[in-house]
């Protein structure tokens, strides 16, 4: 099991790398010149070379690639020159709102999705199972910015029921850190009446970033768990008169995960995408706003870390998205 | 008729897919001439301001005073010109290096491998920004930052196919009685692995529509006036709750043309890989 991980780590180094190199030319053929951005307006060009030359701009490309690996080994990202703070520093506090966020959305996926797909499995072909194969197909045609603005619509501006957006309301303090989740961190602080306040903040982004991947799983537990009820140990287990409940909920769904739990990882992809726009129009705090204000303001250090980030968790999940699956389903450690 | 077609013709879903294309096609080619208010896919009517749908505007007018429905039929042919050319050149780009990457191995496969894992180390959206970003806004940069993203998961799919056909005995015959490689790349191999490719490329379709929608929401596509649904919606969100309607229908027509795509795609997948088959 050592040696999997160990394996898959090893493999992950050459595609971070090209990663690296990619957004790296990327973000250094910018039209936007970062030196003049940060002199500002007035400034003179003796003024924007000079701070060319301090930030190092002036080298050759890959001198400055070499450097920039130097530093990001080093643990340093750079400097946003919007916020004018360490990246590490945004990175690291604007994380755990995306980890949040994808956390409620994935429950709430898992949730919702599994027993839907088995549900649809038993009543194959049935009206129930005709009702949710609509919501599987359009569930993943549903673009999510324009989802999270109905949503705003319906819930915040007409009915008020459910905030419009952000962590918490304006002037709300935010909990002692602990986990960096709020409704956590609100809940172990003891203030009950907060952890809800964050919780009703949660719905409506982790609903609209969690659509798609209530399809998704809903689909494959559905196709898996119609192969599963064909093979021979579930007709012995109904000849021999288990429960039917017991059968299917421990036996018959057991069996039908592993492909869930593939899709697992591969929607957590679909999150972090997801989460830039969901971010944007609820003006949620995390990575995927972070990455797009850096985007739309040439600020190219946070760019970068925040494209790595991404990358790495997106490799991490893929990694322990195995690892699980192996723990489910035996054969599949034993065929590595 | 052949079992596939058939088969196809069978599936209400596909149909219905089928339907939705080919409505959203001859949409397209003719929205000029049916949209019943042309000049507003562009010009400005500030004294018709957010009027809520009505007989004359069927989906009410927007900031500008625009008929909506005039430009969310007008969108449709930016959507489907985007995502054809998004697409076709995302196959230009990897079927070849998939055929390369499948049929030669070695050094040339691994390395053009490693290079569409790097492309699809991050998620398409996160890389097509960061592309977009760099050229400057316009539909053209966002075609460009999609083409340059979405080409491997066509390297990907034709590779495999590849490695699968080239195991088979007719490739070692050919190459035996001296066939050139071009040759038995494109005319025995392609055809081999065009199934595979029209699935992907259907799918494509609508993935492409919903990213490139995404990224004229995110001010990183179309410029205004452009009659493209992901901006209108983005345009549409100083008018709301008011002018609900002009975020609705852009919103619902991206979802509509989405959705044939997809239909369409699943019944061709279950047609063409029997082995993917739903199961049902």
């Amino acid at each position: 099991m050592l040696a999997l991980i160990l394996r898959r780590l090893a493999l992950m180094i050459p595609v971070l790398l090209g990663l690296l190199v990619l957004v790296f030319v990327l973000t250094r053929i910018v039209p936007a010149d970062p030196a003049a951005v940060l002199a500002g307006e007035q400034a003179s060009p003796e003024q924007v070379a000079a701070i060319r030359a301090t930030l190092g701009l002036d080298r050759p490309l890959h001198v400055q690639f070499v450097r920039y690996l130097v530093q990001v080994a080093s643990g340093d990202f750079g400097t946003s020159l919007y916020t004018h703070r360490p990246v590490v520093q945004d990175l690291a506090e604007r994380m755990p709102a995306t980890i949040e966020l994808a956390l409620a959305s994935m429950l709430l996926a898992i949730l919702v999705g599994i027993p839907l797909g088995a549900v649809a499995a038993v009543r194959r072909n049935g009206w129930l199972d005709q009702i949710i194969r609509v919501f599987t197909i359009g569930g993943l045609a549903v673009a999510s910015f324009w989802m999270a603005i109905m949503l705003q619509l319906v819930f915040s501006m007409q009915l008020d029921i459910l905030p419009l957006r952000g962590r918490v309301d304006a002037g709300v303090p935010a909990p002692p850190f602990l986990t960096g989740l709020y409704v956590i961190d609100y809940l172990l602080a003891g203030n009950l009446a907060l952890a809800r306040h964050a919780l009703w903040h949660l719905v409506l982004p982790s609903v609209t970033l969690a659509l798609p991947a209530t399809a998704t799983i809903a689909r494959f537990t559905r196709s898996s768990v119609i192969e599963t009820l064909q093979k021979d140990f579930v007709a012995w287990e109904r000849a021999v008169g288990y429960p039917r409940r017991v059968m299917l909920w421990k036996y018959v769904l057991r069996n039908s995960l592993s492909a869930t739990v593939t899709q697992v990882g591969l929607l957590f992809g679909l999150f972090l995408s997801g989460s830039i726009v969901v971010e944007a129009v609820f003006g949620w705090p995390g990575l995927g706003d972070y990455l797009f204000s850096a985007i739309t303001t040439a600020d190219y250090q946070p760019v970068m870390a925040t494209t790595l980030a991404i990358g790495v968790i997106y490799a991490v999940v893929n990694i322990m998205v195995d690892l699980v699956q192996a723990r489910i389903d035996p054969r599949v450690a034993e065929q590595r | 008729m052949p079992l596939a077609l058939r088969r196809l013709l069978a599936d209400r879903a596909a149909l219905l897919g089928l339907a939705i294309i080919a409505v959203m096609l001859v949409l397209a080619f003719a929205a000029p001439y049916l949209v019943p208010f042309p000049e507003d896919a562009f010009d400005a009517k500030p004294w018709q301001r957010l009027e809520p749908p009505s007989a004359e505007h069927w989906f009410g007018t927007d900031g500008l005073g625009r008929d909506v429905f005039s430009r969310t039929l007008m969108g449709t042919r930016v959507a489907l010109m985007i995502a054809l050319l998004v697409v076709l050149g995302a196959m230009l780009i990897g079927i070849p290096l998939g055929l390369s990457a499948g049929y030669f191995g070695g050094w040339t496969g691994d390395g053009i491998m490693r290079l569409t894992d790097v492309f699809q180390a991050v998620p398409q959206l996160v890389l097509a920004l960061a592309f977009a970003a760099v050229m400057r806004p316009s539909i053209g940069s966002a075609m460009a930052a999609l083409t340059l993203t979405y080409w491997p998961f066509f390297c990907r799919i034709v590779y495999g196919e590849t490695r699968r056909v080239r195991s088979g005995l007719f490739i070692d015959a050919l190459e035996a009685q001296g066939a050139g490689t071009p040759r038995i790349l494109f005319l025995h191999i392609l055809p081999n692995v065009a199934p595979a490719i029209i699935v992907r490329a259907t799918i494509g379709m609508g993935v492409t529509i919903l990213v490139a929608a995404t990224l004229g929401f995110l001010g990183m596509g179309a410029a205004p006036p452009t009659p493209e649904w992901g901006l209108m919606v983005a345009e549409s969100r100083k008018d709301l709750p008011e002018g609900w309607w002009q975020s609705a229908f852009p919103g619902l027509a991206i979802f509509l043309a989405v959705l044939g795509f997809n239909l369409f795609g699943d019944a061709l997948r279950d047609v063409a890989d029997p082995r993917l088959r739903r199961s049902r």
